[in-house]
């Protein structure tokens, strides 16, 4: 319910940041690929028996997204993006902790998401650097890939769920059709649900920080 | 810049929620057992006599914790001791048993003699104790036996109090004190007893609370503080008559044995409620403004006996660092008093401070203390 509080939040912030954009060029196309450091949130499992969390080792993020650059042709709206966008993330299990002890684990953590974002730009701020901010919604495959506690079997099971993004960040201008991206991604969905090694229902919390850089060209 | 601001903020806001703060309450339980060590205090017991054991399970040498609430008991010769669900073992008959725990396949085992030996004396500890009204006393009861052994008899006598309103007991030996008086505690076990006294005396005063009407004044503005107790029987009072009142620097303020402080520097200094061994405090800052003068409200007042008249104190203030000038009402922190009670009496009482009730006709004279600055005017009663 949080999550889904946050996402709610997020776009209408989203809406009252558009709404406020500057105008510039005009409506182009545009591919971006993105990747950089993922750091997953410690996850809380419950199942019958009550909640173990497992912590995990700094990842990876990589996507690629199409979209569409509205530039200055839809002055009502603002300055801003439209774009589809294709994420990854990876991360592999650092421990899990019980109220017995904590255990060293392994396995791994990987997320593949399909998402729609709107990005709000501020190009009004400075001519070679102008910060965006932008909200996603999508659905998301969670995985957690053969992980075991101790080298005894967890989970290895996938769950698809909504998920939700928030982005924010600096665009660099590198030309008239090319920009750079240096930002921060929150990337979360709704609680997935997984089947363990023993056939129990366990369910999980799910949330991401990335910090990433981007490039993306414009048609 | 502000939308950029308020935005970011926005966005710090949602993310503090991201985080997990919950901790674990699932036990590793993936770990298959590996090991049961079965325990006991005692390889001999006497006939009739229980006994606890327990067992610890070694989880794949990962961890171990204690399963003798999931362990199934039994015992290979239940006509010399049987044995619950619990581990609880009863000497049935003098003779040697095999105890087992066995869990996922996984067993251990401990051989218990039941010995032919008789009771010959109990011991309770302790002995005559005297507790507060409210709290409990764990007794326990040592049996010695006609082979000189000794055996712990604590869940195998039967306890009870000859005053069950004073104190009464349960079968794991645990007295709880009722009323102040003295009952007789009886531990007793095949023919044999024993008995010891227990006295229960007034409730003990187990915590002090202070309340403050302000944290930081002004210098020379009484502050009251108020000391609840509260005592082993679930009971409390207010204390702060009875409490001992001291401050961690009398030069910045001192506080009366009423539990009123007064501030003369500026400064912080810790008010303190001492009483039976406990105290309890609480900070106090005093400023840089002090009271200079009270004025009372309505300045000539005036009231018919039998009725009521609320005289307000308003205090002026001098600010050391501004010079200011200021005002404020500090009737609630006043201390009210009148020269003449026959003529009108003055409240003091939280809520109602400054209300005068006229008595008799006449005049009399009425103060409104704080600190060393008092205000006065004449209220006369028609």
């Amino acid at each position: 319910m949080k999550q889904l509080a946050s996402t709610i939040i997020g776009s209408l912030g989203l809406l009252f940041c558009i709404a406020t954009t500057a105008a510039a060029d005009h409506p182009r196309p545009y591919l971006s690929l993105i990747g950089g450091l993922n750091l997953a949130d410690e996850m809380t499992l419950s199942d019958r028996g009550g909640d173990f969390i497992t912590t995990f080792e700094p990842g990876f993020f990589a996507g690629g997204a199409l979209g569409y650059d509205l530039g200055d042709g839809f002055p009502q709206i603002g300055k801003g993006r439209i774009e589809l966008e294709v994420g990854y993330r990876y991360n592999e299990l650092h421990d899990t902790q019980f109220s017995t002890g904590t255990l060293d684990s392994a396995g791994d953590l990987s997320t593949l998401s399909v998402m729609v974002n709107t990005v709000g730009e501020y190009r009004e701020y400075a001519p070679t650097y102008f910060p965006y901010f932008g909200v996603g919604i999508g659905a998301a495959v969670i995985s957690m890939n053969e992980t075991s506690v101790a080298g005894h079997p967890l989970i290895d099971d996938s769950s698809v769920q909504l998920a939700y993004q928030l982005l924010a960040g600096v665009c660099l201008p590198l030309g008239k059709n090319l920009a750079m991206d240096l930002g921060y991604r929150y990337f979360g969905t709704l609680d997935p649900e997984f089947t363990d090694s023993r056939n129990n229902k366990v369910e999980a919390d799910l949330g991401n920080h990335a910090i990433e850089i981007g490039l993306r060209l414009r048609f | 810049m502000r939308r950029l601001l308020a935005f970011c903020l926005l966005f710090i806001l949602i993310l503090s929620g991201c985080g997990s703060d919950s901790t674990a309450t699932k036990e590793f339980d993936l770990a298959p057992l590996s090991q049961i060590i079965v325990t006991s205090e005692n390889p001999f017991i006497a006939n009739k006599t229980s006994n606890q054991f327990a067992a610890e399970g070694n989880f794949s040498n990962l961890f171990t914790q204690d399963i003798s609430a999931e362990v199934v008991w039994t015992s290979s010769d239940p006509g010399v001791a049987t044995i619950d669900a619990n581990g609880l073992a009863t000497a049935v008959a003098p003779g040697t048993t095999q105890i087992t725990a066995t869990q996922d396949g996984v067993f251990d085992f401990f051989f218990l003699t039941v010995t032919d030996a008789t009771l010959s004396r109990i011991d309770i500890a302790p002995v005559a104790p005297a507790v507060a009204r409210g709290l409990t006393q764990q007794f326990t009861a040592q049996g010695t036996f006609s082979d000189a052994s000794e055996q712990s008899l604590t869940g195998s006598v039967t306890w009870s109090s000859v005053n069950t309103n004073i104190a009464a007991i349960d079968q794991t030996g645990l007295a709880t004190a009722l009323l102040e008086g003295t009952t007789n505690i009886t531990a007793a076990f095949d023919g044999v007893t024993r008995t010891t006294q227990l006295t229960v005396v007034a409730a003990a005063l187990t915590a002090i609370e202070i309340t403050q009407t302000l944290s930081e004044v002004p210098q020379q503005v009484n502050v009251k503080h108020i000391a609840t107790g509260t005592f082993s029987d679930g009971t409390s009072s207010d204390i702060t008559a009875q409490a001992n009142w001291s401050s961690s620097d009398e030069s910045i303020a001192t506080v009366a044995a009423s539990g009123i402080a007064v501030g003369s520097a500026a400064g912080s200094v810790t008010i303190t409620a001492a009483m039976n061994a406990l105290s309890s405090s609480v900070t106090l800052n005093v400023t840089e403004a002090f009271l200079v003068q009270i004025n009372i409200t309505p300045a000539t007042p005036t009231v018919a006996a039998d009725n009521t008249l609320q005289l307000t104190a308003i205090g002026v203030f001098n600010n050391n660092a501004t010079a200011d000038i200021t005002t404020a009402d500090i009737t609630a922190h006043a201390l009210w008093t009148t020269s003449d009670g026959s003529i009108a009496t003055l409240s003091n009482i939280t809520g109602s401070e400054g209300l005068a009730t006229g008595s008799n006709a006449g005049t009399t004279t009425v103060n409104a203390t704080s600190g060393t600055i008092t205000g006065s005017t004449v209220l006369t009663v028609n």
